[in-house]
């Protein structure tokens, strides 16, 4: 069988014409040939060959040795290197004195090297050697001088080395950057939580762990989403706040959360602490979500403050009340039981009575700003309809309205289901700014009805109007339109948002059209009773 | 002065001129007055003598309004109306918690005050 396969093989070679054994001997080439040969590899080597003898003239170069240095082959050879090479020197001739002496040839891998007459090149670099030839027995021949130039590799080598340098500057500074940025984090008096796209908990600051009771980032959950459990989170109206409600985890999946407020429990003292979270997703540079950041503030001093001040103005609205019964009281007391009283003594109890009255409205308003502020105003809902309520506001006010003329222009009944008082509130409030608003004589057109299906009452004036570059914020707590103006008539500017949070209270909408100097128009709309 | 049937009514306030002020204006319409300035004395004064309605003040030292009705339906007639006089600006609720049949928020219209008593009184005899 072997031998089947052996003598098969040359069999199927030879039919392809190329294969030949290993085996097959190739004939010796002649002195000639051998010599032609090694011509042909000294010319085509690509390593730069010279051969130098011992007075250093150049005997012999290659095309490779030629392009190397630059010059040509017929003005190199025959010539003496110094006369051809202008930067030959006694150091070159230090070093074939040297190759001559020890025998031993001369290595030199990154030999550097500046062409004067073609500066261009800069400075050139070079893997050489230089070896001494000889002819029989210790007779110098002269040198064999191989070159390659390595320029490029030096240069590549150099860029490599320059790039690493860079690159550990960058790290360096990148660190130091880090640990300045930590301390920065560290020192910021919110709680900054960081966390991967797994919701791995990946960096929180000192302040986030004080918050929380902690004193190491070891003893907190390494799940973001367990916290929500760990610190007992809790929306403000007490219902537990679940992991995927977390501000954090909303971030992870693409949400910016702004000012969101929950409640938590020290880890440590158990005390309950108000917490407003934002939180937004941290992108890579193609968008990607790499994780979330979340900034902690504990606000629970400010909800106590807050607390505190509803509470010190609901007591102090209290003490006040009863002194303003008296005077008033009294006054309406002497305006009772006194007959025989002169018109201008009238006046000043008539006065006192009225001072009263405003003083509780005063007070009235500071109440039930605290309570919307708070949240504790409470409704007591019943069927209202708006039309009998608009009638009933402005006998009421028309009446005290000496100088205005308060009318109902229209009044389709309009089932509402309302705190009756409170919308009361709204449609005198609404009236006496018309009024206080409006020059004297001028009509306030009252109107309540259906409107696409809403409940719409409108009130409408012919005074001074709101200037459009206020327009914007009259229904703010506190902002006062005419404020500096000659239409300053006092008032805490409170009127309007009281109303705008009642009606909101109430589901429905407000809003006005207004023209500097031609007048104003505030409606109400509430859903309709059905 | 005008006659008015010789009813009673007791004035519960800690605050002697809000006490004067509602004895003046109540005697001045025929009314027989006392007055208490806290809820203790107030059961005192009823035990002396059973007034027609009360005016009852809730905020009150030594005795507050809450506890005064709560004694006083204990040990008393809970047809004699006792009517809320409070500053406090959720007085319909301070009513209620304490079973009385009205309320009158401070400061109040003196012709208000007059017309809820007088009705209440009415009501109660009926």
């Amino acid at each position: 069988m072997a031998m089947m396969k052996l003598s098969k093989k040359p069999g199927t070679a030879s039919a392809g014409g190329t294969y030949r054994s290993r085996r097959t001997r190739i004939p010796p080439l002649s002195v000639r040939e051998q010599s032609a040969l090694l011509c042909t590899v000294f010319d085509q080597s690509p390593d730069g060959m010279a051969f130098i003898d011992t007075e250093f003239v150049i005997r012999a170069a290659n095309e490779s040795f030629a392009g190397q240095v630059g010059v040509p082959i017929n003005s190199m050879v025959g010539h003496e290197a110094r006369t051809v090479f202008p930067a030959w020197s006694e150091q070159a001739e230090e070093i074939y004195r040297q190759v001559r002496e020890t025998g031993q040839p001369f290595r030199d891998k990154s030999f550097s090297f500046v062409f004067k007459d073609q500066p261009e090149r800069g400075v050139t670099y070079w893997d050489i050697s230089v070896s001494p030839v000889y002819a029989g027995e210790g007779d110098l021949l002269g040198y064999i001088c191989l070159t390659r130039e390595i320029t490029d590799r030096r240069f590549v080598e150099k860029e490599h080395r320059h790039l690493r340098q860079e690159l550990q500057n960058v790290a360096a500074e990148a660190q130091e950057r880090a640990v300045e940025m930590a301390a920065i984090i560290d020192s910021i008096a919110d709680g900054v939580l960081v966390c991967d796209t797994d919701g791995h908990i990946v960096d929180v600051n000192q302040a986030g762990l004080r918050i929380a009771g902690l004193s190491s980032k070891e003893e907190a959950p390494q799940n973001a989403g367990d916290l929500s459990k760990f610190l007992d989170l809790c929306h403000l109206d007490g219902r537990p706040l679940a992991p995927e409600e977390m501000a954090l985890s909303r971030a992870l999946k693409g949400e910016v959360v702004r000012g969101f407020e929950e409640t938590a429990r020290d880890v440590r003292t158990h005390r309950q602490l108000y917490l407003l979270v934002s939180a937004a997703p941290l992108r890579n540079e193609t968008g990607h979500i790499t994780g979330a950041v979340a900034v902690i503030s504990d606000i629970t001093t400010i909800r106590e403050l807050d607390r505190l001040k509803d509470q010190f103005l609901t007591v102090a609205a209290h003490e006040l009340k009863t002194p303003v019964a008296i005077m008033k009281g009294y006054a309406q007391g002497l305006l009772r039981t006194s007959d025989n009283m002169m018109p201008s003594q009238r006046k000043m109890l008539e006065a006192i009575n009225r001072g009263s009255d405003r003083i509780d409205s005063v007070v009235e308003d500071l109440l039930d700003i605290s309570k919307l502020h708070t949240g504790r105003l409470e409704l007591a809902p019943a069927r209202v309809d708006l039309a009998d309520l608009v009638n009933e506001v402005v006998d009421r006010l028309d009446l005290t309205a000496a100088e205005h003329r308060v009318r109902v222009v229209r009044a389709e009944p309009a089932l509402v289901v309302a705190d009756r008082y409170r919308l009361d509130q709204v449609i005198t409030n609404l009236v006496d700014n018309a009024i206080r608003y409006s020059p004297q004589g001028s009509s306030i057109d009252v109107e309540a009805g259906v409107a696409e299906d809403e409940a719409v009452v409108s009130i409408r004036d012919y005074g001074i109007g709101i200037p459009s570059g206020k327009q914007q914020s009259i229904f703010e707590r506190f902002y006062r339109a005419h404020t500096g103006t000659p239409f300053d008539y006092g008032g805490m500017g409170v009127g309007l948002y009281i109303c705008k949070e009642i009606i909101s209270r109430h589901g429905g909408k407000i809003w006005f059209e207004s023209e500097e100097g031609k007048g104003s128009t505030f409606h109400f709309s509430l859903p309709l009773q059905v | 002065m005008k006659i008015n049937n010789s009813k009673k009514v007791l004035v519960v306030d800690d605050d002697q001129d809000l006490r004067s002020l509602v004895a003046l204006v109540l005697r001045e319409e025929g009314y027989k007055v006392e007055t208490a300035s806290d809820g203790k004395e107030g059961l005192d004064a009823v035990e002396r003598s059973m007034p027609d309605l009360i005016l009852l003040d809730m905020k009150m030292p030594v005795m507050d309004g809450w506890q005064f009705a709560r004694e006083f339906h204990q040990r008393y007639d809970l047809r004699t109306p006792i009517v809320v006089l409070t500053a406090a600006a959720d007085a319909r609720k301070r009513a209620e918690e304490t079973g009385a049949v009205d309320w009158i928020g401070k400061p109040f219209d003196i012709d208000s005050l007059l017309e809820i008593v007088g009705r209440d009184i009415r009501k109660a005899r009926n």
